[in-house]
């Protein structure tokens, strides 16, 4: 009992010291039955704008590639999130079989290059660009998508000129993690 | 507990603040299972199979290309260079052997091969241009071979056709009793294809309005290079069925796009009328001229010996490609230089048959009808000149036979010299002819129109006097009508006619026929005694 009341003093000193602050994301209480209801932030990919979920699988992989080469996928993010908030989305690879990709990224991870396009009107337009191993290595800001909102990206490979120094290596079970956080 | 929440509540309320947020929300989505991998990067190697031949006369040939690569080959490329002019793409082969057949797009000439192979990550092969590894001569033309003895009608002709100047008009007189070819070489630059600019090489009546033959008609077939050279070609054609005639050569250039920017242009060279005379004097100075537009010449035609007398030169040309000549015949006569001419019951006549040599008559006899060698007067003979020895007395057969320091040169039996005389169809050459030697003269009256007309059948073109006179009286008194008879007007067969008009005409063309016209027309021709002919 002695805990409950300590508790409970130290959550009233902390409402009185942030009487004036505001909530960064709307949240509603009835006082009539005295309930809370609470936001969620949920950002959801999709190939066609049609079927959304949290996860997208590549459409086609990027093997036997050679000097010049170039592919591209489109794909939509929409911020789903309950709560009235904007999502600021963040992008990093994340390398999911890092022993076995170990040899392979100083040999080829700078020369595979990933840039993101955000379909602006009609025209495409980069919102963030660098190479493979920097996108592991570092995290870029694409865009921010307000509630209920999508957007259309493109997910663009190309490939600096390799030599046969470059043949044969891979990387594999890589994933770009899209983060969106709520933004003020 | 509840205690505890109820107070917080309505500390909640009583202060009306909202609950702080102490980290905010976020989500992800994940774009997963990516991989990425670096091909092999050896470019393909591809070769093309060495050609069987180098010249051939076929249409089209199989090109077969080898390709290796690390990976495999996804497609060739091949190419060619036209007479070394810029690389063009002929195909593309997929799969299977590799094999192209080859249709020589711009026609004939020296194609140059190139292919070069892609494998399945796309690596192009990196090759060095090399148009001397696999070549082929394409040459589907057959020589021409063309027999020269005269030199050129005129000297070489030249000339440039362009868009502003498209025309290119020479005129042609073949004489009769002559064979002859056209020789031109020419140059044909074009940016469009034939369908739009090409041009036309094609012989004309002298009016230039109604075409006898074409030549040729040339145009850029390839529609893949608009930049096309040909090259400077060589053409020939035979004349010798326009003996005798007046004709035009034209050359007109067509661009049916007059509105762009392309242009062409033909360049003629060397345009030359060759003429060949069947009658030869002894040792002509005979060459061959054998062209061909493809390949070289592998088998010349040899020409042999001429003969006194008639000889057929047969002549045929083979080129590298195994294209043949269709053989030709030329029937040449050759003749010795000093011939006889024309015979008569008073003389015969010598002719010079050299274009260039003077004939030394001095140790020249003749016999007469097998008699002892009687000598000629003149002592010499300039070329293409005529002499007349009269015989010591008049003959009614003459069996000439002439001598050269007591070695025969020639000889002639006439008969029939009474009423007959001989010459040869040409002035110093030809076969002969036998001719009344009183040509029949009619004079036909169509009053009634104040028209006569005069005929003189049985001439022959040498006559020395040729001229006529036809006396007959009107109201105004005596008249005459006089003229002569001009070679070009006699036929072939010896005939000549005239019409006349018995009145004055003015120069405004109106006639006025004569009045009092007699029945009676004397016809004096020649030296033939004057007849009448009375149309009472």
């Amino acid at each position: 009992m002695k805990k409950i009341f300590i508790l409970l003093s130290v959550l009233v000193v902390i409402v009185f010291a942030t009487k004036s602050a505001r909530a960064l994301f709307s949240s509603q209480a009835k006082t009539a039955s005295l309930t809370f209801t609470t936001g969620n932030a949920d950002l959801q990919i999709s190939a066609d704008s049609q079927n959304w979920s949290n996860t997208l699988a590549v459409a086609s992989n990027h093997n036997n590639m050679s000097s010049g080469y170039s592919s591209s996928q489109d794909f939509y993010l929409k911020n789903n999130s309950l709560s009235p908030i904007s999502l600021k989305i963040s992008v990093r690879l994340e390398d999911f079989s890092p022993t076995e990709n170990a040899p392979a990224w100083p040999i080829i991870g700078d020369k595979i290059h990933i840039t993101f396009q955000k379909l602006i009107g009609t025209q495409w337009t980069d919102v963030a660009t660098a190479n493979l191993k920097d996108w592991r290595d570092s995290t870029q800001d694409i865009d921010t998508l307000s509630q209920n909102t999508a957007s259309q990206y493109r997910f663009q490979v190309t490939l600096d000129d390799v030599d046969n120094t470059h043949a044969g290596q891979s990387l594999s079970n890589l994933s770009f993690k899209f983060t969106g956080l709520q933004s003020p | 507990m509840k205690i505890i929440l109820t107070l917080v509540s309505f500390l909640l309320l009583y202060f009306k603040v909202s609950l702080p947020v102490l980290a905010t929300f976020n989500s992800t989505a994940t774009y997963h299972s990516l991989s990425f991998s670096i091909a092999e990067q050896n470019p393909p190697q591809s070769e093309i199979e060495e050609l069987p031949f180098q010249v051939t006369n076929q249409n089209s040939v199989p090109i077969t290309v080898k390709a290796l690569d690390d990976s495999g080959v996804q497609k060739i490329f091949l190419y060619y260079s036209f007479n070394f002019g810029p690389w063009i793409l002929f195909d593309e082969a997929q799969s299977g052997q590799y094999q192209f057949n080859f249709s020589a797009p711009q026609g004939d000439g020296l194609y140059s091969f190139r292919s070069l192979a892609v494998d399945i990550y796309n690596h192009l092969e990196d090759k060095e241009e090399d148009f001397f590894s696999s070549q082929l001569k394409f040459d589907t033309t057959a020589p021409t071979s063309n027999l020269i003895i005269f030199p050129a009608t005129h000297s070489s002709l030249s000339a440039t056709l362009d868009n502003n100047n498209p025309l290119f008009v020479q005129d042609i007189f073949i004489p009769q009793s002559v064979s002859a070819h056209l020789d031109f070489a020419f140059r044909f630059r074009s940016q469009d294809i034939a369908e739009y600019n090409f041009f036309d090489v094609y012989l004309t009546d002298s009016s230039g309005e109604n075409i006898l033959e074409k030549i040729l008609t040339y145009g850029n077939l390839d529609s893949s290079n608009l930049d096309h050279d040909s090259g400077w070609l060589h053409l020939s054609r035979n004349l010798s069925h326009l003996a005798g005639k007046f004709f035009k050569l034209i050359f007109r250039l067509t661009d049916l796009n007059h509105d762009s920017d392309t242009t062409s242009v033909l360049e003629i060279a060397d345009l030359q009328t060759h003429l060949l005379d069947s009658r030869l004097p002894l040792n002509p100075d005979l060459n061959l001229l054998v062209t061909d537009l493809g390949s070289e010449i592998i088998d010349y035609p040899t020409l042999s010996p001429l003969e006194v007398g008639e000889n057929i030169v047969s002549v045929s040309a083979t080129d590298s490609a195994g294209n043949s000549e269709l053989p030709q015949h030329y029937p040449i006569v050759v003749l010795p230089d000093l011939v006889i001419n024309r015979v008569d019951k008073y003389a015969f006549t010598l002719f010079n048959n050299s274009l260039t040599q003077v004939l030394d008559l001095s140790n020249l006899t003749y016999s007469l009808n097998n008699s002892s060698p009687l000598t000629i007067d003149s002592s010499q003979l300039s070329p293409l000149q005529s002499l007349t020895v009269f015989f010591p007395s008049t003959q009614t057969t003459a069996n000439l036979k002439l001598f050269q320091d007591d070695n025969l040169v020639t000889s002639f039996q006439a008969d029939d010299l009474d009423n007959f005389y001989w010459q040869r169809q040409f002035s110093g050459l030809g076969p002969w002819l036998k001719i009344a030697s009183l040509p029949t003269v009619n004079l036909e009256s169509r009053l009634s129109v104040s028209k006569i007309t005069l005929t003189i059948s049985g001439l022959a073109t040498t006559l020395a006097d040729m001229s006529y006179t036809i006396d007959y009286q009107d109201a105004a008194g005596d008249q005459q009508i006089f003229g002569q008879i001009l070679p070009e007007q006699i036929d072939e067969q010896g005939f000549v006619s005239r019409d006349f008009f018995l009145g004055t005409c003015s120069s405004g063309g109106t006639c006025v026929p004569a009045s009092g016209l007699s029945k009676k027309f004397m016809v004096t021709f020649s030296n033939l005694a004057p007849q009448e002919f009375n149309f009472e």
